[in-house]
């Protein structure tokens, strides 16, 4: 589905993308985790064009996705960055309506279809008692799903979001996630830079682990999320539990200070 | 972090300056040479008509330029400390055109020549030009934000300062020559009445010092070291509007010497303020010198003026600045 | 009711979305304008009726001197303030949304202050050199190619919004060093018309002037209108208006060229306008916000409106002095904006 061969990026003389080559699965769900600073920004963004790698290749259906126009391009990758502005004066209506450019132009500037998109996805965002408020008078959450019901109404095959996850709190954020794993059953590939480890293992069906701008690890959470990989990506001692109600393995980690403690309560 | 005091550097500076001021009173639209400067200087003869040229017009002059470069390389660097924001400059920021404007209005205004009330013209100016661009700046002003509001505020005193001068005709021609910032007009009649002002701002900077170096660290960090973040701003602004509006009151407003000689001065003895809030009128007095010879040679025997020499050197500068800075 | 107004509705059959309250707006804006557009043919040192208007106008009665007056001293004149103000307006609004900066002004790029300087230069080194016709096109030439020496000096890879502005800065102020060396030493009675041409006044317009301020406006004016959508994605940030498939540096550079072209046209025909290009985008913009379907011609009427009173009220305040309409305007809206931007300083 998308492909990403020998892809090679340097910012200032360092290395961001060390040749890296992945597939991205279609119509699952792939989170890319990392360290601060080891490419997963910048991965996303050359899948989805905004960068230009020094070398190497995206596919997209078999084909370099640099032969696409910018507008065909939009009709198939959507991309969230992890930044927005919020202009004054919008309403949440307009700014989903705006999702829908790729799809229009010059002298159709709105249709029925276009209509029809927006209302489904702000059925899926669940953003309908939200139209009329200003981008401004929103919460955090809020926002967000704003973002996302704009994301959903460009209506492309694959969803790109760069830590969606950040300003949301904790149950925003399992929100979010299910919304996520909705569209993977509607059968859209979602690609999604996640921080919260635990999380991504949960939610994820493929999980690529990016170390120093390398590949370091691609698989499912059972077959990747190993003490070894962990320490290896995030210099982290941690133990694997395997949640009893949903069978995803959960990251803990060790505590040395406290393993102290206890071993001293445990002498005495 | 303190390198200590970097004695070669300071020797060099005091040097330059011994020797720009020595260059500034020899040439002229007549050249007069050194010697002849020299026993101007130690051994004044009334009847030697070149002893007299150099006493009487170009020693004030030399005066008046070290006075104003001082002045606003001192306003400049403590514009950029407060700021935090490498781009200020009294001119720049609009304040030279707001206490142009006063003492415009003052001109007009008032009667006669009683040349004693134009600094408190000038420093009016300067304060609310200090003010309009801190409320259009906002709350976290970041560099472009204050730039833009300066230019604007620069922009609406130049407007109303063109619309007086067309009231005006007559005021037209004399004061043409003094809003494009000209050292020659005080001329022989030194304003004394200046100098508690001048020496009060510097006052003011020197008492601030320890606070502007503590500040470097960041507002928050600065807080929580006992630094009175009020206090400090409070005085950083009286300092500058007292400077500035000093300098204009002088010589009309001169643009860029703010801007150019913190950064020349960072370069040469690093970034502890204390030697720097001494570096920056030396090198503001040697930079305004030496512009001045550049103006009264270029097309000897006519003049240009000074703010327009250091617009032309400070507007490369600047640019310069801005491309290397903002990656 | 206000709920009906303020919603984007549809017409149906129509292609397009919009509110009505912006199209109320609009029309109100425009019998403002027309208003303003009668009080100022009938003022002046000759002052004329409305009914002595309608005659000169449709009917074969009125006196010769009536008509003279107002076919080509009053209607030239009005003409240009109302396309003069549009322009600038537009340029405004158009660098204040290319560098998401409210404080942006259209001489930003330097235009202003390259055909100031090109047309100081002819005025006062070499009043014989070109014919009074070609004037406003060797300003126009000056001011194009300032901007694109900035716009090149500050290019990275795209217009980075940062640099444009603070390079700007920099190249103006120098240029406006140039401007006064010019200025100080000229010939007293060309620097005063230099003068007066530089703030901003219409006292010299003609027909043809009028002429190719219409074409400028057309062509680099009227396909803005159509571009509200590209201007909209591109406030919610460069990444986001990429990947929704909008050419970026493309859309950029062609938005600036049509705001550079709108602005030396304007100083070229009618001198220096900075304020109406501040000013009007934000009177605009509390009506409409950042919707720039309704923006941009509001924004346009608006500056239409302020050059048209500032131009009436530049000639009738103190007669027969002739204030030049930009520092009219500027004196007018400054503190406006100051209040304006003031009371937003949060933001």
């Amino acid at each position: 589905m998308l492909k990403a061969m020998g892809l090679q990026l340097q910012f200032d003389g360092l290395k961001v993308l060390d040749d890296i080559s992945l597939t991205i699965p279609e119509g699952c769900f792939t989170a890319l985790i990392g360290a601060n600073g080891c490419g997963k920004t910048t991965l996303l963004n050359v899948l989805a064009r905004m960068l230009r790698p020094a070398s190497g290749d995206v596919l997209l259906q078999g084909k370099p996705h640099v032969q696409l126009s910018r507008r065909d391009l939009a009709r198939q990758i959507a991309l969230l960055p992890q930044r927005t502005a919020s202009p004054a004066g919008i309403t949440v209506r307009e700014l989903v309506m705006q999702g829908r450019y790729p799809w229009q132009s010059w002298w159709q500037q709105w249709s029925d279809a276009d209509q029809q998109a927006v209302d489904r996805a702000v059925a899926l965002a669940d953003v309908g008692k939200l139209l009329d408020r200003t981008l401004t008078s929103l919460s955090g959450g809020q926002l967000q799903r704003c973002w996302i019901a704009m994301t959903l109404a460009q209506e492309t095959p694959v969803i790109l979001l760069d830590e969606p996850t950040t300003f949301l709190d904790i149950a925003h954020q399992i929100a979010l996630l299910e919304l996520l794993a909705e569209l993977r059953d509607q059968g859209r590939t979602v690609v999604a830079v996640l921080h919260d480890l635990n999380q991504a293992a949960r939610y994820a069906d493929q999980l690529v682990m990016l170390r120093q701008g390398k590949v370091h690890a691609q698989g499912t959470p059972a077959e990747i999320f190993t003490p070894a990989n962990l320490k290896a990506v995030f210099d982290l001692d941690a133990h694997i539990l395997i949640d009893p109600h949903s069978g995803d393995p959960l990251c803990v980690p060790a505590s040395p200070a406290r393993i102290r403690e206890l071993d001293s309560q445990v002498a005495l | 972090m303190t390198g200590g005091w970097r004695w070669p550097i300071w020797l060099s500076i005091l040097v330059g300056v011994g020797l720009a001021s020595t260059l500034h009173l020899a040439v002229g639209a007549k050249s007069i040479p050194w010697n002849d400067v020299w026993q101007a200087l130690l051994a004044y003869d009334p009847t030697n008509a070149d002893h007299s040229v150099i006493r009487g017009s170009r020693l004030p002059r030399l005066w008046v330029a070290m006075v104003v470069g001082a002045c606003l390389g001192l306003a400049g660097t403590v514009m950029q400390a407060v700021g935090d924001n490498p781009l200020a400059d009294p001119g720049i920021l609009g304040i030279n055109s707001g206490a142009a404007l006063f003492v415009v209005i003052g001109l007009l205004v008032l009667p006669g020549n009683d040349m004693s009330m134009i600094p408190l013209f000038a420093f009016s100016g300067a304060l609310v030009a200090a003010i309009g661009v801190m409320l259009l700046a906002g709350r976290t002003p970041n560099p472009v934000r204050l730039t833009l509001s300066g230019a604007m505020m620069a922009a609406l005193f130049g407007a109303i300062t063109a619309i007086l001068l067309l009231l005006d005709q007559q005021g037209l021609d004399s004061l043409r020559r003094w809003l494009t910032g000209s050292l020659g007009i005080s001329g022989s009649n030194l304003p004394t009445w200046l100098w508690p002002y001048v020496a009060a701002g510097m006052l003011l900077c020197l008492v601030n010092v320890r606070a502007l170096n503590a500040y470097r660290l960041g507002a928050q960090v600065a807080s929580s070291m006992g630094v009175n973040l009020l206090r400090m701003r409070l005085l950083s602004l009286v300092a500058v509007v007292l400077l500035s509006g000093c300098a204009v009151a002088l010589a009309g407003p001169i643009g860029f010497v703010g801007l150019v000689v913190p950064h020349a001065a960072r370069l040469l003895v690093g970034h502890d303020l204390r030697q720097l809030l001494l570096a920056t009128p030396l090198l503001g007095g040697l930079l305004l010198v030496l512009a001045d010879v550049v103006a009264r040679t270029l097309v000897s025997p006519y003049e240009l003026n000074t703010g327009i020499i250091t617009a032309l050197i400070g507007g490369p500068v600047f640019v310069a600045l801005v491309l290397r800075k903002l990656k | 009711m206000s709920r009906w107004l303020t919603t984007p509705r549809r017409c149906p059959g129509l292609p397009w979305v919009g509110r009505p309250i912006d199209v109320l707006a609009a029309l109100a804006l425009l019998l403002v304008l027309t208003g303003l557009t009668l009080y100022a043919a009938s003022v002046g040192s000759y002052t004329t009726s409305i009914t002595q208007l309608w005659q000169s106008l449709f009917s074969a009665e009125a006196t010769a001197a009536q008509a003279n007056v107002l076919w080509e001293l009053r209607l030239p004149r009005i003409l240009l303030a109302i396309l003069g103000g549009a322009a600038m307006a537009l340029a405004g609004v158009l660098m204040q949304s290319l560098t998401r900066n409210p404080l942006a002004a259209p001489g930003l790029v330097g235009v202003e202050a390259g055909a100031s300087v090109t047309m100081l230069l002819i005025l006062v080194l070499w009043p014989q050199a070109l014919p009074l016709s070609l004037y406003p096109l060797a300003a126009l030439l000056g001011g194009l190619a300032v901007a694109l020496f900035i716009v090149a000096l500050s290019w990275r890879g795209g217009i980075a919004p940062l640099r444009l502005i603070l390079v700007g800065v920099g190249l103006t102020a120098m240029l406006g060093a140039v401007a006064d060396l010019l200025i100080t030493y000229g010939n007293i009675d060309r620097v005063e018309s230099a003068l007066m041409w530089l703030g901003g006044s219409l006292h010299r317009s003609d027909w043809p002037q009028v002429q190719s301020l219409l074409i400028w406006l057309l062509v680099a004016g009227l396909p803005l209108l159509f571009c509200h959508r590209q201007l909209n994605l591109l406030q919610l940030g460069e990444g986001v208006a990429l990947s929704r498939g909008l050419n970026t540096p493309l859309i950029m550079l062609l938005l600036l060229l049509c705001s550079v072209t709108l602005t030396a046209a304007t100083v070229a025909n009618i001198g220096v306008m900075t304020f109406v290009g501040l000013v009007a985008p934000h009177l605009a913009r509390q009506l409409c916000g950042d919707r720039h379907g309704a923006l941009l011609p509001l924004s346009a009427l608006f500056g239409a409106v302020l050059v048209l009173l500032g131009d009436t009220l530049g000639r009738a305040l103190l007669p027969p002095l002739q204030l030049p309409a930009g520092l009219v305007v500027a004196i007018i809206g400054a503190p406006y904006l100051l209040v304006l931007l003031a009371r937003q300083r949060n933001r």
